[in-house]
């Protein structure tokens, strides 16, 4: 009986540890793929699905914990060796050459190859494996041409010439229509009956429950569990991933009467793709509120916060702020308008790094008439000005004069949202501000945003910590594929029919499922 | 087995790249000495000239100063470029292209008194350079094309075009490719140091100007963030595109300042000849500088130095010229090598 | 009529130069180094070319010390910007001041020197007879003939062997690469070696084959008009043929500009192979038209190695 076993299982990853910076990404996971098995890995973004899987890959090492392969246990060396020994990652972002053909992909570094290509071999053999699997693609078409459906399949394609025995497909289903996401889940199915095994990595439990054996749950870089398709349903599922409700309550007093403080009508925007990451979307917001937008990362979250706040285009519809139709406004009319923006790229885009911290407290105050001497700016005043914020918000700090990109992650935001606070705005917009944060500036930060709130200001708070949104909400959206799938009070639903809505069901669908549970 | 294992480092203190910069500085002099050597001549006798010759009597001073002036200029082109993340190539073309404008005023305009043309040819002379420089910036902001290539290639068209008035309209008497002497009007006055004219005070106020604009001003303050992150210059609302091209403008202008500076300062006359690659040494004197203006400074004068002392090492000790070309040329290797030295910490692992 | 044939003719002598260059550019290039020293490469690979076939009277110790010298400076450039990690258009620039100075400095001696040994001129039988086009094409010196194949070979490599698969990726895409087993610092040396050869190959032909003499900064700007017509050839060794022999035509023109009373000035015509470049570049944009740059050209690729 366990020799069977011994053979059977492909991959074995026992108390793996990692982290970043401080940041716990996995604690002590344990992962198990058997041959001819579809393994889920679920779980929401920065939930640690990605991170194991480069540590089985060898992008990363583990901090603590072994990996076993086939039985024995492996350490790497460089990034090319888990191809070598069998292990290929499909990876989110597409790894092919563009300016090559997808022959010339598929051959890219084969050990097989010959000094001059034997092309003809190659497409022979590449044709078998087509036809075995039932999926066709043109050998000489350059790849940057492809569409991106077909590009995915070029690199399950790249894995199988390369005789894969476990295959590890990243969020594959992100950029198909709902014609090729079927036809993938059939040609991971045919690949699984030919005894290789396949991670299917994936937030979607749709998907999940159509084409997973097993399924293994991770929420914030901890494994919750690792369930049988069959001994589970989407609602367990939905709960699984998205965590526990939590005791954190706020006071939430009356703050203002103006309903319709942000109207947002008939909202579309691109994607840096081109494709619609915001559509048609309509909602209003009242000042004195925090409207919280809760849904997984990449559903054009961050194309809404942009659009808002004039960094990206708005192809169609309205933004009424203030009664005015601010939808095609330059960023600095909005920056003087009112609006504020914490952004969840702190290091990035919040700040730039490389100057120092006073100069990135000033970032949208040097305009003002009170700082200026002249022709020229006051740096003084405006470095008095920077010192009244650090101490205020209680910002610890190598010296003033410093990069901004020597303070902690909790220092950092802290300068960010010290600087917004200190504009009094009137709209607030935060992208997932608590973000590996410690407890400390966790708290400080939710307190501010409740304060801003108290005090009538209008806010969006996008974020994918349950604790946070049900907090400090007074109403919840969750957003998906560019469209709210469910607008609502806060308390009016549980976790687990949002967890529905996130996936895709409307708010009605989402009672339904769970009221047949 | 050794392998090599390259780890960042956390913080590099001021004091420990002085010590990198100064050791590099040092291995190339030695590298240099060894070339020195090779023609038969002491290499510490001959460094040692260089520095004597460059520094070590008034005229040499006055001679070293002269051949700083449009590196100063070229080097805050390429510097106030390359602060914004840009590589302007094309500082030797825009140097021609002002030098070009402000010689048209020359021959073709009246000769108005000196004060007066002194300025007109001065503006001229940024204005050529700066329209120059506008042609890759506006392929670089409407066409993404990399301005590396476009400022390159517009360096030899820029050459061409002043050749061809060179060669054709405004050729001598003799037929050589050189203008008529210019009238006295038309001339940089000289300070009283050799041949040092006030082409010098101009570079210097335009260091000092460009300093308060970069670290006194709105829009230096948006060239700054700018320069440091596109990302977070975007979110401060600042209009990237504009500062984009604003950037290049002032770099052409500056390098069209050289131009004027070397025919109304010294030539006295257009020609093919008017800089010896000021343009491209320009881009060293940058980038040793980190862009800060006043360190622009020191970097000139001390690359002048080496082509001062080459020249001299050619008349005393019968060295080519060519020798201060190598010496910078080593320096900057030297230079370009240690930086992996002040970033990351080297460390040996043994294992497989 | 005899005047255009042998303007043509010189256009593919004097074409030759850039030539060479350019594949060797292309090479580097492709890889996903960007070598802007090609200047300074080719006036060290004119200058000991010339000085090793003077001392020697050897016409094939003259190329392979070009070669060598060539490949050297490829090694020093590859040296400070793969595993030094050095910014690739300093180092191409400090290395064509490198170049210009070093070869001013030890080419003094040879200046004024004349050669005893030449290459030849040899008429290809039969092909040579053939009106106007054997006159133009067949009867230049083993070099040329070498410059007629050299791209084809070329093309053949980067696109049927499994070297040129791995060059071509490298330059692209050098982490997937890495993954998929190419061993992307290994190529960026070679290439950027081999670019060096050739292009001290192109200097030397020029001194000792073309010119037949050494002075300081013999190339006049060749090696930016190299840099210039990779980018006119689309990093494609076929193209290159065009834009060599057409700024070798050009350059004649120029020089024989009396002959011809037209009254354009010809001297301009000395910009058009840049106007050209920049023209080509923007038409690609607009159209968005596949260009061949390699996407991670002048990149800097690090990889933390591992213990």
């Amino acid at each position: 009986m366990s020799e069977k076993k011994v053979n059977s299982t492909l991959v074995l990853m026992k108390n793996i540890s990692k982290s970043f910076y401080g940041n716990k990404v996995n604690t002590d996971i344990e992962f198990r793929l058997e041959r001819g098995e579809i393994h889920a890995l679920l779980g929401e973004n920065g939930a640690g699905k990605t991170t194991l899987m480069n540590m089985l890959t060898g992008v990363y090492f583990p901090d603590e914990g072994s990996i076993y392969f086939k039985g024995g246990k492996i350490t790497y060396n460089y990034p090319g060796e888990a191809l070598k020994i069998g292990i290929g990652m499909v990876h989110q972002r597409f790894s092919l050459v563009g300016n090559l053909t997808v022959l010339e992909n598929l051959i890219l570094g084969h050990p097989d190859n010959k000094f001059i290509l034997d092309l003809q071999k190659n497409r022979k053999l590449i044709q078998t494996y087509m036809d075995q699997f039932k999926f066709q693609v043109d050998l000489d078409a350059v790849v940057d041409e492809l569409p991106l459906g077909l590009r995915q399949k070029v690199e399950i394609l790249k894995m199988l010439v390369r005789n894969v025995d476990v295959l590890i497909v990243d969020e594959p289903t992100t950029v198909l229509t709902k014609q090729e996401t079927d036809n993938l889940m059939r040609i991971l199915k045919e690949i699984a009956s030919t005894g290789k095994g396949i991670i299917f990595i994936t937030h979607k439990m749709a998907e999940v429950l159509e084409v997973a054996d097993k399924i293994t749950v991770l929420r914030k870089g901890i494994l919750v569990s690792t369930v049988n398709k069959t001994d589970t349903n989407a609602g367990e599922l939905a709960r699984m991933m998205v965590g526990k409700e939590s005791e954190l309550t706020f006071e939430r007093p009356e703050a203002c009467l103006t309903e319709n403080f942000l109207q947002v009508k008939d909202l579309f925007v691109n994607s840096n793709k081109g494709i619609l990451a915001v559509n048609n979307l309509s909602f209003n917001l009242a000042c004195g509120e925090v409207l919280g937008i809760a849904g997984v990362t990449g559903n054009g979250q961050i194309e809404l916060a942009n659009a808002l706040t004039g960094n990206r285009e708005v192809i169609r519809g309205k933004i009424i702020f203030k009664d005015k139709d601010i939808a095609h406004d330059t960023p600095v009319q909005r920056i003087d308008d009112g609006i504020s923006y914490v952004p969840g790229d702190r290091v990035n885009v919040g700040v730039a790094g490389s100057r120092s911290v006073w100069e990135n407290l000033i970032m949208k105050v040097y305009r003002k008439s009170e700082f200026k001497r002249g022709i020229l700016i006051n740096n003084k005043k405006l470095k008095e000005y920077a010192e009244k914020i650090i101490e205020k918000y209680n910002i610890f700090l190598p010296g003033i004069n410093l990069p901004a990109l020597l303070l902690s992650g909790g220092n950092l935001q802290k300068l960010i949202i010290g600087r917004e606070i200190e504009r009094n705005c009137d709209l607030y917009i935060f992208v997932f501000p608590t973000r590996g944060l410690d407890v400390g500036a966790t708290e400080f930060v939710r307190k501010s945003i409740m304060n801003l709130r108290n005090e009538g200001k209008a806010l969006l708070l996008i974020s994918g910590d349950f604790d946070e949104l049900f907090a400090l909400s007074d109403r919840i959206a969750v957003m998906y594929e560019g469209k709210f799938t469910g607008v609502f009070n806060n308390g009016d639903h549980s976790l687990e029919e949002i967890g529905l809505m996130m996936s895709g069901h409307t708010e009605a669908e989402a009672v339904k499922e769970m009221s047949n549970v | 087995m050794f392998k090599i294992k390259l780890e960042q480092k956390e913080r590099v203190s001021k004091k420990e790249d002085i010590i990198i910069t100064l050791s590099a500085i040092g291995i190339a002099l030695v590298l240099s000495g060894i070339f020195i050597a090779f023609n038969g001549v002491n290499p510490f006798v001959a460094l040692w000239k260089v520095f004597t010759s460059a520094l070590g009597s008034p005229y040499g001073i006055s001679e070293t100063l002269v051949k700083a002036i449009p590196l100063i200029f070229t080097g805050l082109a390429v510097g106030i470029a390359l602060n914004s993340k840009l590589w302007n190539i094309g500082a030797e073309g825009q140097l021609f292209a002002g030098a070009t404008l402000a010689t048209a005023f020359v021959i073709y305009g009246p000769v108005l008194p000196k004060p007066l043309e002194i300025t007109v040819l001065v503006a001229l002379g940024a204005i050529g350079g700066a329209l120059w420089a506008a042609i890759p910036a506006l392929l670089k902001i409407k066409f993404k094309m990399n301005e590396v290539i476009s400022t390159l290639l517009l360096n030899y068209v820029a050459i061409n075009i002043a050749d061809y008035f060179l060669f054709g309209p405004w050729k001598g008497k003799d037929n050589f490719p050189y203008t008529p002497e210019f009238p006295v009007e038309a001339r940089f006055s000289r300070i009283g140091f050799g041949r040092v004219h006030t082409g010098l005070f101009l570079a210097l106020a335009l260091v000092v100007l460009l300093y308060i604009l970069i670290y006194h001003t709105k829009t230096g303050y948006k060239l700054r963030m700018t320069g440091a992150s596109l990302k977070a210059a975007k979110y401060a609302g600042i209009n990237i595109k504009k500062m984009m091209f604003m950037v290049f403008l002032l770099s052409g202008a500056l390098a069209g300042l050289a131009g004027v500076s070397q025919i109304s300062g010294i030539e006295y006359k257009f020609h093919q000849h008017i800089s010896t690659g000021y343009g491209y040494t320009g881009i060293i004197v940058a980038w040793l500088a980190r862009t800060n203006p006043f360190i622009i400074v020191i970097f000139a004068v001390f690359l002048s130095i080496m082509l001062k002392g080459a020249d001299s090492l050619q008349i005393a000790m019968r060295l080519p010229a060519a020798v201060g070309t190598v010496m910078q040329a080593l320096i900057l290797f030297a230079i370009l090598g240690s930086e992996l030295f002040k970033n990351y910490n080297i460390k040996l692992i043994r294992g497989k | 009529m005899t005047d255009i044939i042998t303007i043509l003719y010189a256009a593919i002598a004097s074409g030759t130069i850039i030539l060479y260059a350019t594949i060797g550019e292309i090479i580097t290039e492709r890889s996903g180094i960007l070598n802007l020293g090609v200047e300074g490469i080719m006036l060290m690979g004119a200058f000991f070319g010339f000085y090793v076939a003077y001392t020697t009277e050897s016409l094939l110790l003259a190329i392979l010390g070009a070669a060598l010298i060539g490949g050297l400076m490829g090694l020093i450039h590859a040296f400070m910007t793969i595993s030094l990690q050095a910014n690739q258009v300093v180092s191409g620039l400090a290395l064509t001041m490198f170049g210009t100075g070093a070869s001013a400095f030890f080419g003094v001696s040879m200046v004024g020197k004349t050669l005893k040994t030449s290459f030849e001129v040899i008429s290809i039988p039969l092909l040579s007879k053939i009106p106007i086009l054997g006159e133009i094409l067949f009867k230049h010196n083993i070099l040329v003939y070498i410059a007629f194949i050299l791209p084809v070979i070329i093309w053949f490599v980067f696109n049927r062997t499994k070297w040129g698969l791995a060059l071509r990726s490298s330059g692209e895409e050098p982490l997937s690469s890495e993954i998929m087993g190419i061993k992307v610092i290994k190529v960026r040396y070679i290439a950027t070696i081999v670019g060096g050869i050739f292009i001290g190959v192109s200097g030397a032909y020029l001194s000792v084959a073309y010119s037949r003499l050494w002075v300081e900064g013999m190339t006049s700007g060749k090696g930016w008009i190299t840099i210039a017509l990779v980018i006119f050839a689309n990093w494609n060794p076929l193209i290159a043929y065009g834009g060599a022999y057409l700024f070798g035509g050009l350059t004649q023109l120029g020089l024989n500009l009396q002959k011809f009373n037209i009254a354009f000035p010809i001297i301009l015509l000395k910009s058009i192979p840049y106007v050209f470049t920049i023209l080509f570049l923007l038409f690609i944009s607009l159209k968005g038209k596949r260009s061949n740059l390699p996407k991670a050209l002048g990149e800097s690729y690090f990889r933390e190695s591992r213990g």
